[in-house]
């Protein structure tokens, strides 16, 4: 082989070596395109859930009753039971936190510890059903209610959190998390007066922020 | 390929493939950048709206809270309003100022928990605490940087309420990085409320405004039992029955207005009252507050005055008898044809012949009478008396009304009889006769005859018998500041036999029967106006089923609650499921106390014998007895109905401090403390049977 013919190999090498660069700076470029599109519609649902939550009426979705069981009393001319049906849904979780405050000294409840337990069963099991007939069949989901915590002092704080969910998570990538914000109806007198009257706790400084956050977190099935 | 002009190296052909890929890599990723950057401003937008919205949700929220409270708050006390706009003007304070209480919490939180957001009320006065109620109850405060609600009626006795924000409040949301701002204009909105406000207070309105239903219905159970008793042959007004039954009179108004009664609290308080009362209640005891009717009463009259009137055309015919025999006299004197006599005589015998009829008609309308009676007497005590008295002749020195009537029947028609026979036999003179000059004698004597007939049968009657006894004012006439005491009276009796018989005496003894029937028309007429006011105001009988019904009371479960604080939680199941009130009273029922008015109660004290009203001419006797009746409460009673089918105010049961800081809902409960505390009727009882009176208990 000649001078000429080395250099011609050489060039096409060179050749072979630019077709291969460019090749591979394209394949690196393309999009995944699919995930983002998934995240996405995931966060729309999520919102328009949250806003469903606020819209939407119990009675809308099939009506929503409960029995309290909390007086631990019966009396053959009463049926006791409660019917919700025009509370939205949201407003059944916050009233859920609200009826089963608790207040908790260094991470314990402490007395008296009646709550409205079956309303917080209710609520929860009515509120599951919703959310599997929306959500249930593209994603699996987590529905968390929290109060945030009215802190008494250094130890003791009133809470309130519970959560609706689907599945358990195994470690899997969460899709989105979206949260609202709603006002715990209770006024600072009302809630200071009923922790003095009830705990015998004085000099209370609550902050102003009884607000509830509603998390609710989509999983890709 | 020696030529080399135009030859490019494929290297350098590479190269510029590469360049155009890194070119084309750059372009997309440029693009895809701004692709990310727009979508990301997309959903930051869609984010600040989401949050936006439920801000605005919240506020709705708060607002409906707002007026949970001040609903509560004012039901409490409803009765603390004269009326119902001065309520609702309250709840719309109330709910205003609650509102801002809320608010002024929300804009702090909303600042710890989520900088982006933050409520602006234009103006809104700082509270250093809670903004006083005079703030917002003050109508000529035209502040317009506090809120405004208003409170209107939805559909099926909900509220709806109406807020009105400072002009320009916004809910303004801003971006993590501060580039996009949302400012949300929120002056004006709506809020459901799920609780009937409206249609407890238009039904406790309801049940003010008919309030004396409640007296009503009690003056009706205590006629059916006293009445009842008066029938059986003793009455006797027990305090415990009054109370029961007023308890009872009570719990109907409830039912009628409300669809329920506090029934258990009633079949509670049974237990310690005359339970017995009920049953007499539920047995169709009622039919004996109607003893006789007024009708019954005009149809007897109406058959006694068909007797007079023929007895009236009877007295115009006798009287055209006499010119009939007048006339034949003049033509008698005038020597008139015989022809012209016997004319004025068949005429005067035709007249004779139809008083006759006349005077049976007197004896048929008086058998119709019979007859009504008879037909009726089989289930109608009264009627068996009032047969029996105008029939039998028993224990009596004269006889009875329809003997005395058939006796003077017989007694006028042989009159008539022989009236007619004597002037037909002179007809018959006159016939056989060729000539009017031997018939004056004989004439003068059948004249004078006829005209002291019809003379003795038209003259004024006189008594064959005659008795005294004593009579006291009847209901019909009867005024409490009247004298009570008896007055003597006589009465007579014209026909003893047949020869008392006269159009005179016959006319007496009717009108005398009819003057009887007349004074009982006027008792009847009294004792239905009386109890004019009873129709439609029964206990009604679903209500006895369920207080009779056995109610397992479980004292001592509930001994621990006060029992207005037990409905609170466990508002009883309303009887009827529309419109789904349930309903607690407090009713404390002081004394009873029963006055006689009627003359011999007056006299003679609680248990005097009752004033007997002798209708002597038809020889029936009523007995009337009379109270005033007055029941007093301790105190002023309550009325509270509770919204049984939305419950749906979360609550502390019984003030919390056994629950901790737990709620359950509570139904809205409206309470109202009613003003009156005395309760009178006037218990009136006419019987025609006697009936021993016994003291009150």
């Amino acid at each position: 082989m000649d001078k000429r013919g080395q250099g011609y190999a050489i060039d096409m090498l060179v050749f072979a070596l630019m077709v291969a660069l460019a090749c591979s700076i394209l394949i690196k470029a393309t999009p995944n395109e699919p995930n983002t599109l998934n995240d996405r519609y995931a966060a729309n649902l999520a919102t328009s859930v949250l806003q469903t939550l606020q819209q939407v009426t119990a009675g809308e979705v099939g009506g929503f009753k409960y029995k309290p069981d909390i007086l631990g009393l019966q009396v053959p001319w009463s049926s006791g039971e409660r019917d919700l049906r025009y509370k939205t849904l949201a407003q059944l979780l916050v009233e859920d936190m609200l009826c089963n405050l608790r207040v908790e000294v260094s991470g314990r409840d402490i007395l008296p510890l009646k709550s409205n337990q079956e309303f917080d069963r209710q609520v929860r099991k009515f509120l599951k059903a919703t959310l599997d007939e929306i959500v249930g069949g593209r994603f699996d989901y987590r529905l968390v209610a929290r109060t945030n915590p009215i802190d008494l002092s250094p130890a003791a704080r009133v809470h309130f959190e519970t959560s609706i969910e689907s599945f358990s998570d195994n470690g899997r990538i969460q899709a989105c998390s979206e949260t609202i914000l709603m006002c715990l109806p209770i006024t600072q007198q009302e809630l200071r007066s009923s922790i003095q009257d009830v705990y015998s706790i004085t000099n209370l400084r609550l902050e102003p922020e009884t607000m509830v956050e509603i998390i609710l977190s989509l999983w890709s099935k | 390929m020696k030529d080399k002009r135009g030859f490019m190296p494929f290297s350098l052909a590479g190269f510029l493939l590469l360049m155009l890929v890194l070119a084309m890599v750059a372009y997309t990723t440029w693009s895809r950048h701004q692709l990310a950057t727009n979508t990301i401003e997309d959903i930051t937008c869609e984010s600040l709206l989401t949050t936006a919205a439920g801000v605005q949700s919240d506020l709705r929220h708060v607002a409906r809270y707002s007026t949970y409270q001040a609903l509560l708050e004012v039901c409490e006390n409803a009765d603390n309003y004269s009326n119902d706009e001065s309520r609702e003007n309250m709840i719309e304070c109330l709910a205003a100022k609650h509102f801002v209480e809320y608010v002024v919490a929300m804009q702090q939180a909303y600042k710890q928990v989520d900088a982006r957001v933050e409520l602006e009320f234009q103006n809104l006065p700082s509270f250093e605490s809670s903004p006083s109620s005079e703030l917002f109850l003050d109508q000529s405060n035209t502040n317009d940087n506090l809120p405004s609600f208003y409170l209107h009626l939805a559909e099926n006795g909900f509220a709806l309420m109406e807020v009105r924000l400072q002009k320009q409040t916004r809910i303004r949301v801003s971006s993590w990085d501060n580039r996009i701002t949302l400012a949300l204009p929120c002056e004006n909105f709506s809020v459901f409320i799920d609780c009937r406000y409206f249609l407890l207070q238009e039904r406790m309105d309801k049940f003010i405004r008919q309030f004396d239903d409640i007296r009503s219905s009690w003056k009706w159970a205590e006629y059916a039992a006293a009445w009842g008793e008066a029938l059986a042959g003793r009455v006797k007004l027990s305090e415990s029955r009054s109370k029961t039954l007023f308890r009872l009179a009570w719990a109907n108004h409830e039912l009628k207005t409300f669809g329920s009664a506090d029934y258990p609290a009633v079949a509670m308080e049974l237990t310690g009252l005359d339970a017995g009362a009920l049953a007499g209640l539920t047995s169709g005891v009622n039919l004996a507050v109607k003893p006789f009717s007024v009708n019954d009463v005009q149809v007897m009259i109406s058959y006694v005055d068909g007797g007079i009137q023929a007895l009236e055309g009877a007295r115009a015919e006798l009287t055209g008898v006499d010119k009939c025999i007048e006339h034949a006299r003049n033509e008698l004197q005038e020597n008139s044809s015989l022809e012209n006599v016997r004319l004025e005589l068949d005429g005067a015998i035709a007249s004779v012949d139809r008083i006759i009829k006349k005077v049976q008609e007197v004896q048929q309308q008086f058998q119709q009478l019979l007859n009504y009676l008879a037909n009726k007497h089989e289930s109608d005590t009264l009627m068996l008396k009032l047969y029996n008295g105008l029939t039998s002749l028993e224990n009596k020195n004269y006889p009875p009304p329809a003997q005395r009537i058939s006796v003077g029947i017989e007694g006028v028609e042989s009159k008539l009889m022989e009236l007619k026979m004597q002037i037909g036999t002179f007809a018959q003179l006159i016939q056989s006769s060729n000539g009017l000059d031997n018939l004056g004698n004989s004439f003068s004597q059948l004249y004078n005859h006829v005209v002291t007939s019809v003379q003795a049968l038209l003259a004024g009657p006189l008594p064959k018998y005659t008795e005294s006894y004593e009579e006291y004012p009847d209901p019909s006439t009867y005024a409490l500041e009247n004298d009570p005491s008896p007055k003597p009276r006589n009465v007579r009796i014209y026909i003893m036999e047949p020869n008392d018989g006269t159009i005179g005496t016959l006319d007496a003894t009717l009108k005398d029967v009819k003057t009887s029937l007349e004074r009982m028309e006027d008792v009847a007429a009294n004792v239905e106006l009386e109890q004019g006011g009873l129709v439609g105001t029964e206990i009604d009988g679903e209500l006895t089923q369920v207080v009779l019904g056995g109610l397992d009371m479980q004292s001592e479960q509930q001994a621990e609650f006060d029992r207005e604080q037990l409905y609170e939680l466990l508002p009883p199941n309303p009887i009827r499921p529309q419109p789904g009130i349930s309903v607690f009273d407090e009713i404390d029922i002081g004394d009873v106390k029963y006055k006689r008015v009627d003359p011999c109660g007056r006299l003679g004290g609680a248990s005097a014998p009752p004033t007997p009203i002798p209708l002597w001419f038809i020889d029936v006797t009523l007995y009337w007895a009379q109270w005033e009746v007055t029941l007093e409460l301790e105190n002023k009673p309550i009325e509270r109905i509770f919204d049984f089918l939305n419950q749906t105010l979360p609550r502390s049961p019984l003030g919390g401090s056994e629950f901790g800081l737990a709620k359950i809902h509570e139904a809205l409960g409206y309470r109202y403390e009613l003003p009156r505390k005395s309760f009178s009727f006037a218990l009136l009882i006419v019987s025609p049977q006697y009936f021993n009176i016994d003291a009150n208990d």
